[in-house]
Formats: C-alpha cells, structure tokens, sequence
C-alpha cells in the first residue's frame, strides 16, 4: 500500500471499518510512513478534543432531580395499583401474583416485626382474595399515613428487593464446578475492530463486549509496532517490525 | 397525659421503627451475603503456540488448522509450522515463562481472574532487552497474536489464550 492508498482509506481505517486485510495493511503502512501516522495522529487529537467537548456539555446537565421523578412516578403508580385491586375481584394478571406477593409479604412480614399490625379489611374488599394482591392493598392503605409510618414500607421493600437479589443470585448463574476448559481457537462476531497507530506507549479503552481489551502497550524504542483486531476470530493482533531492512517483504498474497 | 410525655413517647416508637428498619436491612444484607457463593477463580490456564512463518517453501502444518483463519488475516507468508505448543495451569500472580526460538523468554503474569476474563501482563524478551509488553484483558473466546519477531528466515508468530478455572466445588 502507497500513501495515496492509505490516505484515501485513513478515515475509515480510523474508525476500524476496513475489512481485515485492509485493515491490516494500512496498519503497517501507518506504522512505517511517517506522514501518514502524522496524519492518523491529528485524527486522533481531534476526536480527543470532540470527547472532551461533550463531557463539558454533559457534565452540565443536571440529573440530580431524575430520582424524584421516578420515586414520584412509581407511588402514582402503586396507589393506582391499589385502588385498581379492590375493584378489580379476580381481574389479575400473571405479573402481580409472583414479584409483588413476595415484596407486599415482606413488607407486612416486616410490619409485624416491629410491632404494628397490618390493616384490618374493610368490607369494601368485597371478597376479593387478598393473596391474589396483597401489594396493591397494603400500599394503598400506607398512602395517606404519616411520613414516619413509611418507614416500615420501605423497609420491607427493602428487605423484599435484597432477599430476591439474593435468591436471584444465589440461584447461581454463574457456572459451578466446571472442568478447566482449554482456550479454544474460536471466533464470534464481536465489537468493531479499531486499529491503533504506533507510538511508545499506548493506552487503550475498548468496549466492554470485546474479548480482547488491550489495555496498554510499551516497546522498545528502534521498532515500528502495529495493532488491529479481527473481529471475526476474536483476535487482537500486535505485530513488532523487527525485520532487517535489507531482508525480503512477505508476499503480499498467498 | 401530659403533652411532653406524649411527645417522648413518640419519639421512642418513631425511633424504635427506626431502627427496627435499619435492623431489617441489616438482615437483608446479611442474607444476601450467605447466599451469594464467594467464587473467585484464583487458577488460570495459559495457553502458548509458537508457530514459524517463513516464504521458504509451501507448507502449511495440519496441526495448525484450528488457527488457519486468524493466521489468513496476519502478513502473508507462505509456509507456516508449528514449533511449540504449551499450556499451563497457574495461580493469579504466578508468572509463566515459555521459551520462544532466537533467545526470547515470554513472559506471562495473570495479574487478575474475573468469572470469564483474565487480565494478562504479557511480556517478550530478547536477550535482556523487552521487546514488547502489554496488558491485556481476554475474554473466553479472545486470544491475542504477538507476531514478527524474525527467526531465520522468517518471523515467529505467538498466539496467547487464557481460561479462569472455576474452583467452586
């Protein structure tokens, strides 16, 4: 690849949208052609200066108040919840009878502990089963109670929120007692490939779903040093141009 | 009853329900801790192949077959032969030292074991000198190639992989 080559592919070579060979072969023209990695290198700066100027810009924007508008939302919601419960005799969706039984149990469970009992039903229940959801009932009664009487609700929401966590987690997603597996030589479609020119030092963030994260590179100063990744193997590859000038290229097909 | 009494009073309940929650949440953290196994792989297996790749000759070593796709995305040369093939089974923070042709000693450190990612410091010597060096986290399917040290007539082409070991029972 010549530099005219190269120039008319540093864009998208900067962005990691070349295909591999492409990608590859500027990669090492960069790293061999001083005007060329010059020019990678004022692509770089420019983008670093556009990053910084969003993080100013979002830095700026108050999100302070967005968990107010939520917590507001979700009591609006649940005293709906309730006044729709003792309405709606035997009307229920799935959804209420799993995750809201558990928490409006807990959160009664927690009532108890502490002394106060839960309120007695009304006759406007109307012989609605309360198992079917309790939730809806309990937290419309707590509504228009004293501040200070919310604390046992949120405590048992709190109770009920970690025990599920817990049972969720404990319930082991994660893998238990697998036999050591040797790394296989695999592949699957991953995060863009971003090629990254030489210098003496790098350092690198990739996206998180990448499976190879490079976080740092360091070389000895006289070596030309190129990296990319091949998104279709999973593979970051980091080539050292330690060749003697005088010895042949490779080819440049197979 | 007098109206300070009443007040006392119910500034005791209120700060009994109080802590009563707070007591609540305790028991909840508590709980989530013992149901939450405490698996952390502390074992690594690293994986090391050496392959030499070389415009002598038309050779392509049917060992190397599982490679041939990442190998079709590196400079092209037109025989490939495997030279070594490693794999080791260390603690994090135990270093792992492969000897690679032409007086070079890799060497590899698991400086850290998530649930499916190690983070590798990688480090290629030649003589006393490092050649390159790097930290490198992988994924369950990632590998990373350190290519282009010259060896004969061609370059040596090393491909690194890492796995955790689970070590829950």
């Amino acid at each position: 690849m010549n530099c005219r080559d190269a120039e008319r592919l540093l864009d998208a070579f900067f962005d990691g949208e070349l295909d591999g060979r492409l990608m590859r072969d500027a990669a090492l023209h960069v790293t061999r052609c001083k005007r060329c990695e010059s020019e990678v290198g004022d692509r770089e700066r420019l983008q670093e200066l556009l990053v910084a100027a969003v993080d100013d810009e979002v830095s700026q924007v108050d999100v302070g108040r967005v968990w107010q508008g939520v917590a507001a939302a979700i009591g609006s919601s649940a005293a709906d919840r309730g006044a729709r419960s003792r309405r709606g005799a035997g009307r229920r969706n799935g959804a209420d009878h799993g995750w809201l039984r558990l928490a409006a149990a807990s959160s009664r469970s927690t009532g108890w502990l502490i002394g106060r009992r839960a309120p007695a039903r009304t006759a406007d229940d109307g012989g609605f089963d309360e198992s079917l959801d309790p939730a809806g009932e309990w937290l419309a009664r707590e509504a228009p109670r004293s501040a200070s009487r919310s604390w046992p609700l949120a405590a048992g929401a709190a109770l009920a929120a970690s025990l599920v966590a817990a049972l969720l987690v404990g319930r082991g997603d994660a893998p238990v007692g697998d036999a050591p597996v040797v790394p296989q030589i695999a592949s699957a479609p991953t995060a863009p490939s971003r090629a990254e020119p030489a210098s003496a030092r790098m350092a690198m963030a990739k996206p998180a779903a990448s499976q190879v994260q490079v976080e740092s590179v360091d070389y000895s100063g006289g070596r030309s040093l190129a990296m990319w990744t091949e998104p279709e193997t999973d593979t970051t590859v980091i080539w050292v141009d330690d060749e003697d000038p005088t010895a042949p290229k490779p080819t440049s097909a197979r | 009853m007098k109206p300070a009494a009443a007040g006392c009073r119910r500034f005791f309940r209120e700060r009994s329900v109080a802590v009563a929650s707070a007591a609540s949440s305790l028991v909840a953290l508590v709980a989530l801790v013992a149901v939450v196994p405490v698996e952390a792989a502390e074992r690594v297996i690293v994986q090391v192949v050496t392959v030499f790749a070389t415009n002598t000759g038309e050779h392509f070593d049917s060992q190397l077959a599982a490679m041939r796709r990442q190998l079709d995305k590196l400079p092209h040369y037109r025989s490939y032969q495997l030279m070594s093939r490693q794999s080791r089974d260390v603690s994090r923070g135990d270093p792992v030292d492969v000897e690679i042709p032409g007086g070079r000693i890799l060497r590899i450190v698991p400086k850290s074991v998530g649930d499916d990612r190690v983070l590798l410091n990688v480090l290629l010597r030649q003589d006393s000198r490092a050649v390159v060096r790097t930290d490198v986290t992988l994924g369950p399917t990632g590998t990373v190639l350190v290519g282009g040290p010259r060896h004969g007539d061609g370059v040596l082409i090393i491909w690194i992989g890492a796995q955790p070991v689970s070590t829950a029972p």
